[in-house]
């Protein structure tokens, strides 16, 4: 969850301004407004980030799963793979019995087929876990500006209203 | 959004605007994830179509980062699979927007019934 102050819808403009002048309300929502803008945008990038990974971990899932395949049907895979951009070389990979995960801070661990499924899949559902959490965020931070835009500018009004009052 | 004038804005009505903002963001980010996924489909589907083509007995189909040798019913499968999946997706997707869309179109209703020209709900 994120930690920030939420945006509280004023119920009465009135009371809320006060002795106050207007500017400096809403130059006080304003600096609110920017700070939430902040975050919004931060949640935005995890958001991309995310929806990044996302399709990382399916195509490891599914190249697992067909070496999963060819072993059980006792076949040897046969695989063009990608030796740099554009060159391709062929491989026969002669009974998959292991994979090689790439855990990040250089470090790869070798898994037998069946335990590397079962962690690609479990990093799968996590990340998008953290995805609908990082979405939940975004909504209610968008609440949180939305609100804000709507008291500034109904501050304003307020204000515009109580000058042309004699 | 800018609202003038004398109407006084409820806590029901800012709950209505947020909804309908929340509603809006999503049915953009909607709208291009449907675009992606429609590619994924044609493309699929010209796959497939291609598929039905070939003369040769293996064919090489695109699983994780490289190419595997499939024999072609295995490929075909597959590549069915595949589309069956995609496609469900895609179905998914647009229902969602139908429904954001017509949720969209019931909160301009109230809204504008009451603010009137002061409120923008367009793009």
């Amino acid at each position: 969850m994120i930690r920030i102050q939420p945006a509280k819808f004023i119920e009465h403009v009135a009371s809320y301004v006060g002795d106050r002048s207007a500017d400096e309300v809403i130059q006080e929502l304003n600096e609110r407004h920017q700070n939430y803008r902040l975050v919004e945008q931060d949640l935005s990038q995890r958001r991309v980030r995310l929806m990044g990974k996302l399709p990382e971990i399916e195509k490891a899932v599914a190249a697992v799963a067909m070496l999963l395949e060819r072993r059980e049907a006792g076949e040897d895979a046969k695989v063009d793979f990608q030796l740099s951009e554009q060159l391709y070389a062929r491989a026969r990979v002669r009974q998959p019995e292991s994979v090689a995960l790439w855990l990040g801070a250089d470090v790869m661990l070798e898994f037998p087929l069946q335990e590397a499924a079962a962690l690609l899949a479990k990093n799968l559902s996590n990340a998008k876990a953290q995805l609908a959490s990082v979405l939940k965020d975004l909504e209610l931070i968008k609440d949180f500006i939305t609100t804000t835009e709507v008291s500034i500018a109904r501050v304003y009004n307020f204000d515009l209203a109580r000058r042309k009052r004699p | 959004m800018q609202k003038s004038g004398g109407t006084e804005v409820t806590y029901e009505d800012q709950q209505r605007i947020n909804s309908f903002n929340r509603t809006y963001q999503r049915a953009k980010e909607l709208a291009a994830e449907m675009k992606v996924k429609q590619t994924l489909v044609d493309d699929l589907e010209d796959a497939s179509n291609e598929l039905m083509l070939v003369d040769e007995e293996e064919v090489r189909y695109v699983i994780g980062a490289c190419f595997c040798h499939l024999d072609k019913d295995t490929a075909e499968e597959k590549l069915q699979a595949e589309t069956d999946s995609a496609q469900s997706n895609l179905a998914t997707l647009r229902k969602e927007l139908g429904s954001l869309e017509s949720s969209m179109a019931d909160a301009k209703k109230v809204l504008y019934s009451k603010f009137g020209d002061s409120i923008n709900l367009e793009e």
